[in-house]
């Protein structure tokens, strides 16, 4: 696909208000404190809901973008998921609601119109406890600062 | 001999909004039972907004639903505005009309190219449909995002927006910014027409209902905002008036409450309602597009409603050009609206699915001391069991999965939001 924009966008999905479900943008949040060493990387940041049409529209002409999600596959809480182009498990028949039009399925339907950016990885942090309130779980905090460390490393090497 | 029992349990309703299921039972060729089961816990958003300020309102309530929030602003706003005696008017005014273009537009679009489309061509989901048809969901997509578009430059974000405010908004947009739109909407308003082209190709099944239809009627505009409440059966009366013309009831098979009128019949309440009312303010490329389509007023197919929707859309984009260019930034961006002694305040507009009513009851100080919301989907739920029931009526004979699709589909005809109602579709099919 054609880049109409060279640089590297970052996207934190979740809601901060939902716990772990906010591990996203609490991603975002630790390396846009790190703006210093960032500043050269020519880094954009989002923060999403995760409707996945609407993740599609922030994607658009980009061509390396990461995104950053909260996951729950039963996996020991903490547990980073990372996942590259070409290896993102389809996902189950969009049986629910517009609500379940989320990341995966943005992912498979971008695949089948060819808007995949050519570069996409996807962190997915195990989750723990998703109830209301802006704390998140000790095991996901520590994921969250590995998974900007791991980031923040990739940009400014290729920065 | 006692005729056989079948019971069909849908445990999850596909394609819709929020979370609900369907119990259906059948004694031999007589159809028991049709309810719509509504479970997700209420969330006593009225309760909330007592002892809050009557500013707190519109964004409190936004919070009700991610895909229709515009709508529960707005009711907020015009209630509390009704409350204090203002009126807004001008560039404020046109401005609020546009962010509800906007709404509609991402709305109906996410419901007609994603959610309801796969039924009429055979597809379980968008996902399998693109694959055949990667144009049309692709030109969907887009025009969805345009709606995105609109409401992030009136609203500051896509959902939830920030910028609303009792009186106004917190910063108008420049003419310029606005400006920027129009390239846009000039593509989506020609894309949405070939849409509508597409669509009315398609085989819609012979089902017609006698509704009785309920929406906002304006004497000069397809309504949003502003207007009195209108039915087919000679309702005209003041939004003021809505708590005696709709009156709620608890149901045991939901959490949602369900609205009928005093004696006890449904309402239709949404697009098909709101051309069967307003069809002759429809701006002109919309009229076209619609005689073109093949639809006259009052249209009772709810088969068809994916018609109307997208006929909505053609008006949205024709609309919203002409506010653009007729647009200049208002200063102040906001009126002032303040209560002076305690007060009562009605608003009701149209949200996509159809009328979202507010009723606040304010200290002189603009405390809410009482808060009443009623959103289209309860209004709808009797007419979508009155549906499903000769749906099942109709389709004895199928097998229960065939059945279940034929009630999911029929069900999507509404585009239901049950979150907003309090929040999809299992179904319960027995078979005596």
């Amino acid at each position: 696909m054609t880049s109409e924009h060279p640089d590297h966008l970052i996207i934190g999905v979740g809601n901060r208000w939902r716990g772990d479900d906010g591990v996203g943008p609490e991603v975002i949040r630790l390396l846009q404190s790190d703006v210093a060493e960032i500043e050269d990387a020519q880094v954009q940041f989002r923060i999403s809901s995760g409707e996945g049409t609407r993740l599609m529209d922030l994607w658009r002409g980009w061509q390396q973008v990461t995104v950053i999600d909260a996951a729950s596959s039963g996996s020991r809480p903490g547990t980073i998921h990372r996942i590259h182009n070409g290896c993102f498990p389809a996902p189950s028949p969009l049986r629910c609601s517009c609500h379940a039009f989320g990341l995966a399925e943005a992912i498979q339907m971008a695949r089948i119109l060819g808007q995949v950016p050519t570069q996409l990885q996807v962190f997915g942090i195990e989750g723990t406890d998703f109830r209301a309130g802006d704390e998140l779980s000790e095991a996901a905090t520590a994921a969250t600062i590995q998974v900007a460390r791991e980031i923040l490393d990739q940009v400014t090497s290729t920065s | 001999m006692t005729p056989k029992k079948r019971r069909i349990k849908f445990d999850e309703l596909a394609r819709v909004e929020g979370e609900g299921a369907l119990d259906v039972q059948i004694r031999g060729n007589v159809v028991e039972q049709v309810k719509l089961q509504i479970f997700e816990p209420p969330r006593f958003f009225e309760a909330l907004l007592r002892g809050r300020s009557y500013l707190d309102a519109p964004d409190i309530t936004a919070r009700i639903c991610g895909i229709c929030p515009v709508a529960y602003l707005m009711s907020a706003c015009h209630a509390m505005e009704d409350a204090c005696n203002t009126t807004v008017n001008g560039q404020l005014r046109a401005l609020r009309r546009l962010l509800y273009c906007g709404e509609w537009i991402e709305s109906h679009m996410l419901h007609v190219g994603m959610l309801h489309l796969p039924d009429f061509l055979g597809y379980p989901d968008a996902i399998q449909m693109a694959k055949d048809h990667r144009e049309l969901v692709e030109r969907v997509l887009r025009i969805k995002a345009i709606g995105n578009r609109i409401l992030t430059v009136l609203g500051g974000r896509e959902v939830h927006q920030v910028n609303v405010k009792v009186g106004g908004l917190y910063r108008a947009p420049e003419a310029r910014e606005l400006d920027a739109l129009r390239a846009d909407l000039e593509w989506g308003l020609a894309a949405s027409q070939q849409t509508l082209q597409f669509l009315s190709g398609l085989t819609f099944p012979d089902f017609e209902q006698d509704y009785q239809f309920l929406a906002l009627h304006h004497p000069d505009e397809y309504p949003f905002n502003e207007g009195r409440l209108r039915s087919n059966t000679g309702i005209d009366a003041e939004v003021a008036n809505f708590e005696q013309l709709v009156v709620e009831t608890q149901v045991p098979h939901a959490t949602a409450l369900h609205a009928r009128d005093p004696d006890g019949r449904p309402y239709h309440v949404g697009p098909l309602a709101r051309f069967a009312l307003n069809a002759e303010r429809l701006t002109p490329l919309a009229a076209e597009a619609a005689a073109s389509a093949g639809l006259s007023a009052p249209c009772r197919n709810p088969y068809k409603s994916i018609l109307v929707r997208t006929v909505e859309i053609i008006f949205c984009f024709e609309h919203a050009l002409q506010l653009l260019s007729d647009y200049s930034s208002p200063s102040p961006s906001a009126v002032c609206v303040k209560p002076q002694e305690p007060c009562t305040g009605y608003g009701c507009t149209e949200a996509p699915r159809g009328i979202c009513y507010h009723r606040y009851d304010l200290e002189g100080d603009g405390t809410i001391t009482s808060a009443q919301i009623s959103p289209p989907t309860c209004i709808n739920q009797p007419a979508i069991e009155a549906d499903l029931y000769r749906i099942v009526c109709d389709h004895l004979s199928l097998d229960d999965q065939s059945l279940r699709e034929r009630c999911e589909s029929g069900v999507r005809n509404y585009d239901p939001c049950i979150s907003c109602a309090t929040h999809f579709l299992k179904l319960n099919v027995t078979r005596r």
